[in-house]
């Protein structure tokens, strides 16, 4: 089930992205509306970091074609900003917390110029909005998992975009964390701000998300979470349709013999 | 005395070949300094050994088409020879199943083979302009004289103004290659200019400490300045200092004797500055263990003190007198491990020494408290705040001060937790 939407902040037409032929999402069709906390829920390996970053033209797609505010994502990437799963960093960089958090401002401005008094102080702030204010000299190294987290989250406030697209903040992180975390969360979606969450705890599913896609290398299903996480498409995606993606990877393979 | 009379001819610049040569070295050692941060956090310090391994054909073909010990034609022939190396490099490892290290250490061999019988060739020659080409070898900082001195300030000046206008280019892709990309920051832009830094720092770095030790000039000021600083700008600045200092000294030494090669001197005064930071440093061996050390020594007079309370609570008989054995008969330890527990609540007054006899005082009975007093308010911010299990984590209350910071423990008393704690206790 794929809930149509009439004025979406994101429309995804036949996107495929594949690597060396194995297609890791597969025809992808779904539009989010505005300011929904959207989960995207499957088993490992269905493609939910791909589709994120198909999406944020960071990989490569085989097809397929997305509009974001109705325009291509090159145009409005000020306006997007992406939290990736913590291992892009480097670790040993010589950054105090308040550095990366600092680092979110460019993605508002142009990168030649300097820093003013406000971009501090929105970064200060949204420090605070995580609860990381005490640490801003801290080297990035010397903080715990949970912590790393918040100050890529307060990153990404810092970058003032209107759509958040965020691989997995939850993963590793204890209850402490993730209940911070996801207040923030909520406060963004109040602003009328539209954030993606990579997500795989179906337990919080129904707490955390007023939209859901469910995905499986191909959506199963994307509309509000009451409608889409049923038994029946859970099913779907956890099991029984593992079995027809790889049947499908089988004839594509095929077909190209 | 003589030494003094050199040191003071040298550094006074009577000498006008010295001042250049020192001049020249500065800018050098500057230059190479703050380029190394970049090389050595962009995870490009084998690429720069093929690099300056590349450069001497460059500048044996250089030397060919001027005929003369030009300094222009030189470093643009050793410019050119660099790119065509870091080139190679990519060429190989992008068509080929030839891993990156492997395709540099191809590169590095093919260019120097090459650059070896060019010289060769050179050295035959009737060209008696050829003398000192073999400097470049192991870098001798005498050969410096004033037209390279133009060539080295404009080589700075690009490199300054690179590094300042590209700053956080630089600093934002360094650290996290996917943010950068997703603020629509060029990867291939900012490693090309990367590599157009090394190529230039290194086709001048060469004539100081020379191709084969060109690489130690770039990497090791840059790691010793990354144990000092958390700050990008302040490592920079620092690399930079150490290898102009380092380098200075280098070119006295071999003032000093004139057989000595001046690279291998920077680099040896170099090295010393890298042993001495990682031991010496804040992020150093010798800190990391002072710390470890006090940690477990606060561990160790914690425990004792907790459990002689705590054994004097259950028979509600305080400030009762010990021998050294009793307290090892409620503390089971090494002997050597409880006198060094004991000396450190003795100094801080936890415990009162007489005649043989060991006894808590009234300010050893509130550290106790308040180290049993952490110690169940660990348990609670993990049980109820953090829904963990304490005992599935490894105890210690060097994480309890990390976690229960003043304002936590003030926040766990206003909720009241002084009425678990003492339920608990009853029980």
């Amino acid at each position: 089930m794929i809930k149509k939407v009439n004025d979406p902040i994101i429309e995804v037409h036949n996107l495929t992205v594949s690597y060396d032929n194995n297609p890791v999402v597969w025809n992808a069709n779904f539009s989010v509306p505005q300011g929904k906390m959207v989960g995207i829920v499957g088993p490992n390996g269905a493609g939910k970091s791909t589709l994120l970053k198909s999406i944020m033209g960071l990989i490569p797609r085989s097809t397929g074609n997305i509009k974001i505010f109705n325009k291509n994502i090159n145009s409005v990437i000020s306006k997007v900003a992406y939290v990736p799963q913590k291992e892009s960093v480097d670790w040993d960089f010589p950054a105090t917390v308040f550095d990366v958090v600092e680092m979110g401002r460019y993605g508002k401005k142009n990168l030649f110029k300097r820093l003013n008094n406000n971009d501090r102080k929105i970064v200060s702030e949204s420090l605070e909005k995580v609860k990381m204010e005490n640490y801003h000299d801290y080297h990035i190294s010397e903080l715990s998992g949970g912590q790393q987290q918040r100050v890529f989250i307060a990153r990404a406030l810092a970058q003032e975009s209107d759509i958040y697209f965020m691989d997995e903040p939850f993963s590793g992180i204890d209850i402490a964390t993730e209940k911070t975390i996801f207040q923030v969360l909520l406060q963004l979606k109040k602003e009328g701000k539209t954030i993606f969450v990579v997500h795989h705890n179906l337990q919080s599913v129904m707490n955390y998300f007023d939209w859901t896609i469910l995905i499986n290398k191909r959506i199963i299903a994307s509309g509000p979470t009451s409608d889409v996480f049923t038994q029946e498409f859970l099913r779907r995606t956890y099991d029984g349709n593992l079995t027809l993606a790889e049947k499908t990877e089988k004839d594509l393979k095929r077909s190209n013999l | 005395m003589s030494f003094w009379r050199d040191l003071i001819y040298f550094f006074s610049f009577q000498d006008a070949n010295i001042k250049y040569v020192v001049l020249g070295t500065i800018i050098l050692g500057f230059t190479c300094g703050i380029v190394g941060v970049i090389v050595v956090l962009s995870k490009k310090a084998l690429i720069v050994d093929a690099i300056s391994h590349a450069v001497l054909p460059g500048i044996c073909i250089g030397f060919m088409f001027s005929g003369v010990k030009n300094p222009i034609y030189l470093s643009i022939g050793g410019m050119i020879a660099g790119a065509a190396a870091v080139y190679l490099v990519d060429w190989m490892s992008r068509i080929s199943r030839i891993k990156k290290d492997a395709s540099i250490a191809i590169s590095l061999s093919i260019f120097f083979s090459f650059g070896v019988i060019l010289l060769n060739i050179i050295q035959h020659s009737e060209n008696s302009n050829q003398s000192g080409l073999t400097d470049f070898l192991f870098g001798k900082a005498a050969t410096i004289i004033k037209s390279d001195l133009y060539i080295f300030s404009i080589i700075f000046g690009i490199v300054i103004l690179t590094l300042t206008v590209f700053y956080q280019h630089f600093k934002i892709l360094l650290f996290d290659k996917l943010f950068a990309t997703t603020i629509g920051l060029s990867e291939k832009f900012v490693q090309g200019l990367i590599s157009g830094l090394i190529i230039i720092s290194t086709s001048i770095g060469i004539q100081t400490v020379g191709i084969v030790l060109m690489s130690a000039l770039l990497i090791t000021p840059a790691s010793s300045a990354l144990f000092w600083t958390n700050s990008f700008k302040k490592a920079i600045l620092l690399s930079g200092l150490f290898a102009t200092f380092s380098s200075v000294i280098g070119v006295f030494i071999s003032f000093l004797s004139t057989d000595m090669p001046t690279g291998p001197w920077i680099i040896v005064v170099l090295s010393l500055f890298s042993l001495f930071s990682a031991f010496f440093s804040k992020k150093g061996l010798v800190a990391k263990k002072i710390k470890l050390l006090k940690n477990k020594k606060k561990l160790l007079s914690d425990n004792i003190i907790k459990i002689i309370y705590e054994a004097e609570k259950s028979n509600n008989q305080f400030k009762k007198q010990r021998t050294f054995r009793e307290i090892k008969n409620i503390y089971s330890t090494s002997s050597s491990e409880l006198n060094s527990g004991i000396k450190i609540l003795k100094k801080h007054n936890y415990l009162k020494h007489s005649q043989g006899l060991y006894s808590i005082t009234d300010k050893g009975i509130i550290k106790a408290k308040k180290i049993i007093l952490l110690n169940v308010l660990w348990e609670f911010y993990m049980d109820k705040i953090l829904d963990v299990n304490p005992y599935h984590l490894p105890n210690g209350s060097e994480t309890i001060n990390q976690i229960i910071t003043p304002s936590i423990e003030a926040e766990l008393i206003k909720r009241n937790i002084e009425f678990k704690i003492i339920t608990k206790n009853k029980n």
